[in-house]
C-alpha cells in the first residue's frame, strides 16, 4: 500500500510533465501548509490605512501585492488562506471517494451475482445523477460547512472509480494466483482485500489524482454558487464574492488570481494522473 | 545457370537502417543486398528480431517514424523507390509490391466490410467505378476459395483462415509483380496453415508474380522457394539455392539453423543455439554472430566479413563468414550440442 | 436487439424513479422546514392549517408522496412556493432555454475537439501538439464561471462587444415565444455564454480524441491501408478518425447529459434563464416543488443522454450484435 504510494511519486518523476507537476504541487501544498503563517492579514480582516479609513478596491501595491477587496480585505492573503480548505476539502474528498468506489467495485467484481447486479444498478443510478444539482440540493438541505460539502461531493463521485475497479477485479479474479488462493481455503474477504486489492491500487491512484482534480473544481463552484461554507475563505468563495459585489470590472485583481490559482493547481493534479496512469496502464502507454 | 539470364525485377543494395530509441540509433539492417528475380520465390529466415519484417517495411516505404534508412538503394525496374516522389511511392505500393503482413489477423479495419477494404485499395490506383471494383474483389475472392457473397461482411464475422484469405486476396488485386509474405500463416492452425500455402503456391504458379517468404518454418522454404537468405542480427549472412545452402551450409549460423531441425534421415539429435542475439545499439565491429560462434577468433571480433562467393563453382552462394573455408572439415561438429557451448559467450 | 433496448429503457426508468422518490423523501426527511418560508410559524394556526391543505401537506407523508406521483404523470409538478403557480406552466421554457444554450455550442465543440484532436494525434510530436494538450489541460482545469466572468469582464466590460448577460434585453420581449429565438437580439446575448461553454467543453472531445487516435494509428490495418498506397488525408479520415470516432460518438450524449447539470454554473454568471438558474434561485429560496421538478427534469436529460450513449455504442460498432 505504501509501497504503492511511493511508487506513485517515482513514475511520476520520471517525466518531464509530471516531474513540473509534482513541484507545482509541492508548492501548493506547501502554501496550503504555510500559507496562513505567512499571511500579512488575516482572512476577513478589514485593513485601515493609517488616517483610518478603510482600504478599498485598492490595487496592488507593494504593501497588498494583489490589492484589497471592496470590504477591504487583502487579497493576497485570502489567497494564502484559501490554499487550505482548497487542498483538505479536495484531498479528503479524493481519499473517501476511491475507498467508497474501491470497496464497491471489488465486492461488485468479486461476489458477482446479485450483489454485483444491485451495485451496478445503484452505480448507474449515481452515473445518471445530475452531480452540481444533486449538491446544490443536499447542502441547501443538510447545512453548509466543509464536513456536508466534503460528504456531498462524496456521495456522488465514486462512481467512476467503481466501474473502473470492477472491471479490473473481473479479469483477476479469473487469473491463476487467485484460484490458487481459493484452494487453500482462504476466505473471501482475504481474497479481495488481500489478493485483489493490491492489484487494483494503481487504479485507485488513478482515481483519486482525478477525483482530488474534480473536487477542487466543484468545491469552487459550489462556493461560487452561494453554497460554500459561509465561515471558510477559499479560492472558490473568493471569486464569489468578487462576483457578487459587482465591482469585477473596477478590480480585475480580485477575481484573477484566485482563478489562475485553481487553474495551476488543478492542471498540475491533472498531468500528475495522467504522467502516472501512462505507465501503469500499458494501453495508454502504447497509444503514446 | 539458366536463372542469371532472367530479369531482376528487384534489387536492394548496400541498405542500412536503424530505429530510433530514446534518442539512440539501434542498427536494425547492416549492409543488405540482395535481388529478387522475375517469378522467383525467396525465402527469408532468421531469429526473431533480425530484421525481416523491418526489411519488407522498408521495401514497402512504411516504416516506423522512428526508423530512418541511412545508406543504399531498393530499385524496383532498374528506378531507386528511396528517390521517388512520396506521390509516387504511393502510386507504386501494392500496384508494384503488395505484402501480406505478418499479423494479417488485426489488419483488415474492423469497421469496414471487407469487400470495401478490397474496394478501396483497387480503386486507390485505378480509375474504375466501384461496380467494376467489385467485380474485381468477386474475382479475387474465388480466386482465393472464400464465397463470394460474404464480401459483404465485416472482418469479425470471419474466422482466422478466412481472413488470411481475405488478405491474401487484397494482395493480388492490382496483379503486383511482388508479392512480400511476412509469416503469413503464424497465428493459424496447422491444417488451416496448409490450405493457405497450397492456395499461395498454385497462385503463385497461375500468376507468375515474384515472392519474398518470410517464415521461420526452414522445412517450409525448402519446399516452395528455389532461393534461400538467411538473416542474423540486421545481416544477411549466407543466400544461394535453398537445398544447396541446406545440404551445405557455410555459415555457422545457418549450420545451426538447419541442424536445430529434428532429421530422421541422421543419426544426430537437434541441437539449439546457446546465446542471445547481440545488442543492437552498442557499435559491434567485429562479425555480429562471433560471441556465440565456435569457430569465431581474434579476427572475427574485429572485423566484420564481407558477404562473399563462397563456392567458385557457383556465384549465387555467398556468405559473410571469416572461416566459410573451413565449414566442409567442420560441418559435422555443429551437429554436436557441446561443440557450440565451446563459444566465447557459453562457454 | 429488441431486447436490449428494452433492458436499457427498463433501467433508465428505474434510475429517475429511484432519483424521483429519492429526491421527494430527502426534502421531507432532512433537516429542515422547507416548507417554513411559504407557511410562516407566525401565522395563526388555522391559517397553517389551511395554507398546508391547499399545498396537499396535510396529508399522510406516503399519501403526498402518491400524490406526487400521480401528478406527475400528467406534467403536474405542483405549485410554486413563491409565484404560487403552476410550475408547469414556467419550467419549459427555462428547459428550452437551457437546451438553445447547452446542445449547439456542445456539438460545435465536440466536432472542433474531435478534429482538433484528430489532427494534432496526426502530428504528434509536434511543438503546436505539446502547447494544445497543455491549453485544452488548463482550460478543463479552470472553474468554467470564472472563465465566464474573465469573459465578460474583456467583452463586455470593456470591449463594449456583448452583453453582460441575460437571454434578451429587458423589455424586448414581453411574453417569451419562439420568435425570440430568431431574434438578432437573443444571438447577441447567446454569443458569449456559448463562446465560453465551446472553449469549456473542447477539451474533453479534444483530448480524448487525440488518445483514442494515437493507439488506433498504431493498429495494423493503419499500417495496411498504408501498404495498399490509400492516399494519407483518406487514411487520416476513412481508416483513422472513423475508428477513433467511437468512443467518442458514444459519450456524445452523456457529456451532453453532464453539461446541462453542469449548467447551473454558466447560467448562474451569464444570468441565462434556463433550468440550471430557476434551480440554483428556487434552492436558494426553498421552493421545493420548483426544484424537485427543475432537478427532475435535468436528470431526465442526463439519464435520457447516457441511454443514448448505450444506444448509440451498439449502433456504431458492428462488432456489437446485442446479445
Ligand atoms: N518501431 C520500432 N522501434 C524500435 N525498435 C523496433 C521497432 N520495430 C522493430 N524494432 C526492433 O527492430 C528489430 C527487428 O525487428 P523486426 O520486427 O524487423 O524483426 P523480425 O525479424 O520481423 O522478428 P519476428 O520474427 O519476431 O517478426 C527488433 O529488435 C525490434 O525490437
Ligand atoms: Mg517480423
Amino acid at each position: 500500500m505504501l509501497r504503492t504510494f511511493l511508487n506513485f511519486f517515482s513514475i511520476v518523476w520520471r517525466s518531464y510533465a509530471g516531474k513540473i507537476s509534482l513541484i507545482v504541487f509541492t508548492i501548493c501544498m506547501s502554501l496550503a501548509v504555510l500559507g496562513p503563517i505567512a499571511a500579512p492579514y488575516g482572512p476577513t480582516e478589514r485593513v485601515y490605512d493609517a488616517a483610518g479609513n478603510l482600504v478599498r478596491l485598492a490595487p496592488p501595491s507593494w504593501d497588498h501585492w494583489l490589492g484589497t477587496t471592496l470590504l477591504g480585505r487583502d487579497v493576497w492573503s485570502q489567497m494564502l488562506w484559501g490554499a487550505r480548505p482548497a487542498l483538505t476539502i479536495g484531498l479528503l474528498t479524493a481519499l473517501g471517494t476511491v475507498v467508497i468506489g474501491v470497496n464497491v467495485g471489488l465486492l461488485a467484481g468479486y461476489l458477482g451475482g446479485a450483489v454485483d447486479s444491485f451495485l451496478m444498478r445503484l452505480t448507474d443510478i449515481f452515473l445518471g445523477l445530475p452531480f452540481l444539482p444533486f449538491i446544490i440540493v443536499l447542502l441547501s438541505l443538510t447545512g453548509q460547512n466543509i464536513w456536508t460539502i466534503i460528504l456531498a461531493m462524496m456521495a456522488v463521485m465514486w462512481r467512476s472509480t467503481a466501474r473502473i475497479v470492477r472491471a479490473e477485479v473481473l479479469s483477476l479474479r479469473e487469473r491463476q494466483f487467485i484460484a490458487a488462493a481459493r484452494t487453500t481455503g482462504a476466505s473471501d474477504f482475504d481474497i479481495i482485500y488481500r489478493e485483489i486489492a493490491p492489484n487494483v491500487m494503481p487504479f485507485a491512484l488513478v482515481g483519486i489524482t482525478f477525483a482530488l482534480a474534480w473536487a477542487i473544481i466543484t468545491e469552487a463552484s459550489i462556493g461560487f454558487l452561494g453554497f460554500g461554507d459561509p465561515n471558510v475563505v477559499s479560492w472558490g468563495s473568493i471569486i464569489y464574492d468578487a462576483y457578487a459585489s459587482q465591482m469585477m470590472y473596477r478590480a480585475p485583481w480580485w477575481v484573477v488570481p484566485p482563478g489562475i490559482a485553481i487553474m495551476i493547481l488543478v492542471t498540475s493534479v491533472y498531468f500528475m494522473g495522467r504522467a502516472y496512469e501512462e505507465v501503469v496502464n500499458p494501453r495508454i502507454k502504447q497509444a503514446g | 545457370m539458366a536463372n542469371n539470364q532472367k530479369e531482376i525485377l528487384l534489387e536492394i543494395k548496400n541498405l542500412d537502417a536503424h530505429y530510433n530509441v530514446d534518442g539512440q540509433p539501434v542498427s536494425a539492417l547492416q549492409d543488405v543486398n540482395f535481388s529478387i528475380q522475375k517469378g522467383e520465390r525467396v525465402g527469408l529466415v532468421g531469429e526473431s528480431g533480425c530484421g525481416k519484417s523491418t526489411l519488407l517495411k522498408a521495401i514497402m516505404g512504411v516504416l516506423a517514424p522512428n526508423a530512418q534508412i541511412t545508406r543504399g538503394a531498393i530499385k524496383l525496374h532498374e528506378g531507386d523507390l528511396l528517390q521517388a516522389s512520396p506521390e509516387q511511392r504511393r502510386q507504386s505500393r501494392w500496384n508494384d509490391i503488395a505484402m501480406i503482413t505478418q499479423s494479417a489477423l488485426n489488419a483488415l479495419n474492423p469497421v469496414h466490410k471487407i469487400g470495401d477494404q478490397i474496394i478501396e485499395a483497387i480503386q486507390s490506383h485505378r480509375d474504375v467505378d466501384r461496380q467494376q471494383a467489385r467485380t474485381r474483389a468477386t474475382e479475387l475472392f474465388e480466386l482465393v476459395g472464400v464465397p463470394p457473397q460474404r464480401l459483404d461482411d465485416f472482418p469479425h464475422q470471419f474466422s482466422g483462415g478466412m481472413r488470411q484469405r481475405a488478405v491474401i486476396a487484397m494482395a493480388l488485386a492490382l496483379s503486383p509483380e511482388i508479392v512480400l509474405a511476412d509469416e503469413p500463416t503464424t497465428a493459424l492452425d496447422v491444417i488451416v496453415q496448409d490450405q493457405i500455402f497450397e492456395r499461395l503456391d498454385l497462385l503463385q504458379k497461375e500468376q507468375a508474380f515474384s515472392m519474398i517468404l518470410v517464415t521461420h518454418d526452414l522445412a517450409l522454404v525448402v519446399e516452395s522457394c528455389s532461393r534461400i537468405i538467411v538473416m542474423y542480427a540486421g545481416m544477411i549472412v549466407e543466400t544461394g539455392p535453398t537445398h544447396e545452402v541446406v545440404r551445405r551450409p557455410f555459415h555457422p549460423y545457418t549450420a545451426g539453423l538447419r541442424y536445430a531441425i529434428p532429421d530422421p534421415s541422421t543419426k544426430y539429435e537437434p541441437i539449439s543455439i546457446p546465446g542471445a542475439p547481440p545488442d543492437l545499439s552498442q557499435q559491434i565491429n567485429g562479425c555480429r554472430f562471433a560471441p556465440r560462434c565456435p569457430l569465431a577468433t581474434s579476427k572475427c571480433e574485429l572485423e566484420m566479413p564481407p558477404l562473399v562467393s563462397s563456392l567458385a563453382s557457383d556465384a549465387a552462394r555467398q556468405t559473410r563468414c571469416h572461416h566459410a573455408d573451413q565449414m566442409d572439415q567442420s560441418r559435422d561438429r555443429f551437429h554436436d550440442q557441446s561443440f557450440w557451448q565451446t563459444a566465447k559467450t557459453t562457454s | 436487439m429488441r431486447r436490449f433496448l428494452v433492458k436499457r429503457l427498463w433501467h433508465a426508468a428505474l434510475t429517475l424513479f429511484v432519483m424521483i422518490t429519492g429526491m421527494f423523501f430527502m426534502f421531507r426527511l432532512l433537516p429542515g422546514d422547507p416548507t417554513a418560508t411559504v407557511i410562516s410559524p407566525a401565522l395563526y394556526p388555522k391559517a397553517q392549517a389551511a395554507l398546508k391543505a391547499q399545498f396537499g401537506l396535510d396529508q399522510p407523508l406516503w399519501m403526498q408522496y402518491f400524490i406526487y406521483l400521480k401528478n406527475l404523470t400528467v406534467f403536474d409538478f405542483g405549485v410554486s412556493f413563491h409565484t404560487l403557480r403552476p410550475v408547469a406552466g414556467e419550467i419549459g421554457n427555462r428547459m428550452v432555454n437551457t437546451l438553445v444554450l447547452i446542445l449547439p455550442s456542445m456539438i460545435f465543440a465536440y466536432f472542433l475537439g474531435a478534429l482538433v484532436g484528430a489532427y494534432m494525434a496526426w502530428r504528434r510530436g509536434s511543438k503546436a501538439e505539446g502547447l494544445l494538450v497543455l491549453l485544452a489541460t488548463a482550460l478543463q482545469s479552470t472553474p468554467v464561471f470564472w472563465l465566464g466572468m474573465l469573459a465578460i469582464l474583456f467583452f463586455s466590460l470593456k470591449l463594449d462587444l456583448f452583453p453582460v448577460g441575460h437571454i434578451v434585453s429587458p423589455g424586448k420581449f414581453p411574453q417569451a415565444t419562439w420568435q425570440m429565438y430568431f431574434s438578432l437580439d437573443f444571438l447577441h446575448h447567446l454569443a458569449l455564454p456559448f463562446m465560453v461553454n465551446v472553449a469549456y467543453q473542447f477539451c474533453f472531445p479534444f483530448l480524448l480524441m487525440r488518445s483514442t487516435m494515437l493507439s488506433t494509428i498504431g493498429e495494423d490495418y493503419i499500417e495496411l491501408a498504408r501498404m495498399k498506397g490509400v492516399p494519407e488525408n483518406k487514411i487520416l479520415y476513412h481508416h483513422a478518425m472513423r475508428n477513433s470516432l467511437l468512443p467518442l460518438a458514444t459519450t456524445l450524449p452523456m457529456i451532453l447529459g453532464w453539461a446541462v447539470a453542469g449548467s447551473v454554473v454558466i447560467e448562474t454568471v451569464f444570468s441565462w434563464p434556463g433550468l440550471g438558474l430557476l434551480m440554483v434561485e428556487a434552492v436558494g429560496r426553498s421552493d421545493y416543488p420548483v426544484v424537485q421538478a427543475s432537478f427532475l427534469l435535468i436528470a431526465v436529460l442526463t439519464v435520457g443522454g447516457t441511454l443514448l450513449a448505450d444506444l448509440m455504442y451498439g449502433l456504431l460498432d458492428p462488432r456489437i450484435s446485442y446479445k
